[in-house]
């Protein structure tokens, strides 16, 4: 039998930051097939969010990594990721519901689908009571929700959450991309409760899995 | 094109909240109901050269700071704070983030030029002088070097802060007005042995345009801070109105620019 197709496929993937001397993160090669889940663990400093960079294309990287078979980037491999960014200013300057519809919006196209899909995210996220807010109100509780609504708006096949918390939302939404046939990508240096979610876990130390 | 329309909706929405350009935009509109109000206490012909040169020197001086502003901040912050990065996670590409970034920001300075401009029209006609048509071609005059600058400190945003990239975007604006203000006096014969380098700086860098009634007045001296006279060894330069050959090479320049910034942001990492 034929393996599945990957959803995440990386082949020796490097990430130099500004052409400096050490990459961020070397030699990483991953395969995230339909319904699999990784999850990316290491100190501070150890490469988690330059490797999810690298793999979003948003750093420049050496190797080969493809989203359904489509390179990183390419026009095929848009929209069919859902990223949960880390920090809190990601969506700075709008309203909670207006981050998120304009996620579905560049995920999916128009009109009611993007508003609906928008609210469903809202309300797996547990956000639905504050989508009228700024985002500049959100706690960081808040703020990692919101992060979670862009992730999953739209149920996108692949899900990449780079230092979500763990609430009970976070790990029902990565079982449930898992049951559909998506895969779930999570950076996270207190992993907590995720390992179990997800399955797999990797340990990167100075930019090189252990 | 609907991602692109999606992105300048969105970032039209964050800028719209900002409020230091609610602040610009609404100072601008006082004070060119100031121009309106001092050129009121002029009679004839010096109540249309008042209204022209308050509205000549908002929309230089402050059109000027609101674009630098605008521009010395396109890119960089947003690529650094995450903002950016959450887009690409979202699905868009890098040049349709410039375009969102950079297209909202010049529908934000031309807007402010217009409503500023209609704000001279209308006070020009509750004085009695008509709608001002000089006035208006010297507004879109100025709006052309506006958008240079404010593409040139993008450009310079998507590798650099914004206080270097705002630093950029002034210098573009003033060599462009060097440019102008040496071939004139290169034309004049007051350069003397640098002709030939003057006229080549005229050939390579942009040009900021000079409108028939800031050429008029300022042969009269009577621009003021818009258009100050020129002088090159104690000589008066007289700078001619611009030539639509101009206009375009400005026109070029400002493509340029805007390729630049799509340029500049293909490989910054981004968070």
């Amino acid at each position: 039998m034929s393996e599945p197709a990957a959803v995440l496929d990386a082949e020796d993937l490097e990430v130099r930051y500004h052409g400096g001397p050490e990459p961020a993160v070397r030699g990483v090669h991953l395969r995230l097939a339909p319904g699999e889940g990784l999850l990316v663990s290491g100190a501070a400093g150890a490469g988690k969010t330059s490797l999810l960079r690298g793999l979003l294309g948003m750093v420049a990287h050496l190797g080969r990594v493809s989203v359904l078979g489509a390179p990183v980037g390419a026009p095929a491999s848009r929209g069919r990721v859902g990223y949960g960014p880390q920090g809190d200013r990601f969506a700075s300057g709008l309203r909670v519901r207006e981050a998120v519809v304009a996620a579905a919006a560049l995920r999916a196209g128009r009109g009611e689908t993007v508003a609906t899909a928008a609210d469903d995210a809202l309300a797996r996220a547990g956000l639905a009571f504050v989508g009228d807010w700024r985002t500049s109100r959100l706690d960081a509780e808040g703020a990692r929700r919101l992060s979670l609504a862009l992730a999953i708006v739209g149920d996108p096949p692949l899900v990449v959450l780079d230092d979500p918390w763990v609430f009970s939302d976070t790990l029902r939404e990565i079982g449930a991309a898992r049951a559909r046939g998506g895969a779930v990508l999570a950076a996270a240096q207190r992993p907590a409760g995720l390992a179990p979610a997800l399955g797999r876990r990797i340990v990167l130390v100075d930019g090189v899995v252990r | 094109m609907s991602r692109i329309l999606a992105l300048v909706r969105l970032e039209l929405l964050r800028l719209s909240r900002r409020l230091w350009i609610q602040v610009g935009v609404v100072a601008g509109l006082a004070l060119a109901l100031v121009a309106v109000v001092v050129a009121a206490t002029h009679a004839d012909g010096l109540r249309e050269d008042s209204l022209r040169r308050g509205g000549a020197a908002l929309l230089l001086l402050g059109g000027l700071a609101l674009a630098i502003a605008l521009g010395s901040a396109a890119l960089n912050l947003d690529a650094r704070t995450g903002h950016f990065g959450s887009l690409i996670g979202s699905g868009a590409s890098r040049p349709e983030i410039v375009a969102g970034a950079v297209g909202s920001r010049l529908i934000v300075l031309v807007g402010a030029g217009l409503a500023w401009g209609a704000m001279l029209q209308a006070g020009s006609l509750a004085l009695g002088l008509g709608l001002d048509g000089p006035l208006a071609v010297h507004t879109l005059a100025v709006g052309e070097g506006l958008v240079l600058a404010m593409l040139a400190a993008s450009a310079a945003s998507s590798v650099v802060a914004p206080p270097a990239a705002g630093i950029f975007g002034a210098s573009m604006y003033i060599v462009a007005q060097a440019a102008v203000n040496l071939r004139a006096a290169a034309d004049q014969g007051l350069i003397g042995t640098a002709d030939a380098g003057v006229r080549a700086l005229y050939y390579i860098v942009p040009r900021t345009i000079t409108s028939p009634m800031i050429a008029e007045m300022q042969l009269r001296n009577v621009a003021g801070a818009a258009a100050p006279r020129v002088e090159i060894n104690q000589n008066t330069v007289s700078v001619p109105a611009s030539g639509w050959d101009s206009v375009a090479w400005t026109l070029a320049w400002c493509i340029l620019l805007a390729l630049l910034c799509a340029t500049g942001l293909r490989k910054r990492p981004i968070n």
